[in-house]
């Protein structure tokens, strides 16, 4: 499990995150949403020990950290136990798609690799594309390799930011089913998005996040009856734009 | 002053040697602070080792990043052999000089100095183009 508790993050002496405890069980999908700017990407790089916080504390299974660090304490990077899919997708350019997901993967499983990359390629309707490069592929297709190239890594955790923005609504329940069934493989995965839709269908536990805390968790009926103020304005925004 | 006598030669060929390495330490300098490093980001949390990122995805990019700006400075550090005329080096355009003050033609004379600078220069050039051919596909997302 990864438990982060009362995460604090500043840049420029500007508190971001304000003190947040949140959980990521493996076998469980859990989805954070919340308006733009709040600090949800910043939370996902925390918990992903990209980006250390200011104060608090994390632990990855048995592995634990008090932050800030103690002089003579180093971090063991959890990659790629623990895995991320940025927003901005971050594929090398001078690679293929397929190469992009290959060079990774052969070091997690040289021999069947390849075989693993076959059965996502048609999970995923990427054969047409997938010799491309990145500035060939649309930003879709370029979301569901970025998804590929993380799955292949064999995660326990994988933590996805906005993974389904550019995707149309098959391309979506694809990757919902899909999520599932890695769910179903033990694999715990975070998601943020701002689909209220997936969020519902997807998730075993929601985190609403407004102004760099968690003002509301719970299962995804609280998207129905949330109890606080801040996350009704947010549901009925968002449902009224859709 | 310290009468010492360096060949003019060596004298040229080190401050030549001097400008292009600082020519090509700024190229390198700036193609190594512009590098994005959400690349090696994306690399990390793959689990790539240090050495394939350096191999498989930094350098291959900063590669295809520098090899313009250093051509062209190769180029014109070719150009800037002729100021070593200036200090008597033997180099081919104070040859040609020296042809030109004997026989005085110099139409003919620096035409085929000029035809010879285009044979050096038009090989290079060729080499550049291939280069950017081979290595210099546009990367840019759209």
């Amino acid at each position: 499990m990864i438990i982060g508790k009362d995460i604090h993050k500043s840049f420029d002496g500007k508190e971001i995150i304000k003190g947040v405890d949140i959980e990521i069980a493996e076998g469980e999908i859990t989805c954070l949403v919340g308006p733009s700017g709040t600090g949800k990407t910043t939370l996902l790089r925390a918990l992903a020990l990209l980006d250390y916080p200011t104060r608090g504390s994390i632990s990855i299974d048995e592995t634990s950290y008090q932050f800030p660090l103690a002089e003579d304490q180093a971090i063991t990077p959890p990659w790629p136990e623990v895995t991320v899919v940025f927003q901005s997708l971050f594929l090398w350019p001078h690679l293929t798609l397929r190469e992009n997901i290959l060079l990774p993967a052969r070091n997690i499983d040289p021999d069947t690799a390849e075989d693993r990359l076959e059965e996502l390629i048609d999970t995923f309707s990427m054969r047409h594309f997938i010799d491309n490069f990145p500035n060939e592929a649309s930003i879709g297709q370029r979301q569901r390799v970025a998804l590929t190239r993380a799955l292949m890594l064999k995660p326990k955790y994988i933590l996805l930011d906005e993974i389904t923005s550019a995707l149309d609504v098959e391309q979506v329940a694809k990757v919902l089913n899909y999520l599932q069934v890695l769910r179903d493989q033990g694999i715990g995965i975070f998601v943020i998005t701002h689909l209220l839709g997936f969020a519902r269908r997807a998730s075993d536990k929601i985190c609403f996040m407004a102004d760099g805390k968690i003002v509301e968790q719970g299962p995804p009926s609280i998207l129905d009856n949330p109890e606080s103020k801040r996350l009704k304005e947010f549901v009925s925004v968002i449902e009224q734009a859709h | 002053m310290f009468n010492i006598v360096v060949d003019p030669f060596y004298t040229a060929a080190l401050t030549l040697s001097i400008v292009n390495v600082f020519g090509v330490c700024d190229v390198v300098r700036a193609a190594l602070d512009s590098f994005p490093e959400q690349y090696v980001t994306a690399a990390r949390v793959s689990g790539l080792s240090t050495r394939q990122t350096i191999f498989k995805i930094q350098m291959p990019l900063l590669v295809r990043q520098v090899l313009p700006g250093l051509l062209i400075l190769q180029v014109t550090m070719l150009h800037t052999t002729l100021f070593a005329s200036l200090i008597s080096v033997e180099e081919i355009f104070r040859v040609a000089q020296r042809i030109n003050a004997q026989i005085y033609k110099p139409v003919e004379i620096y035409t085929a100095l000029g035809v010879f600078f285009l044979m050096v220069c038009l090989p290079v050039n060729g080499f550049a183009m291939w280069l950017k051919q081979k290595y210099g596909r546009d990367l840019s997302e759209r």
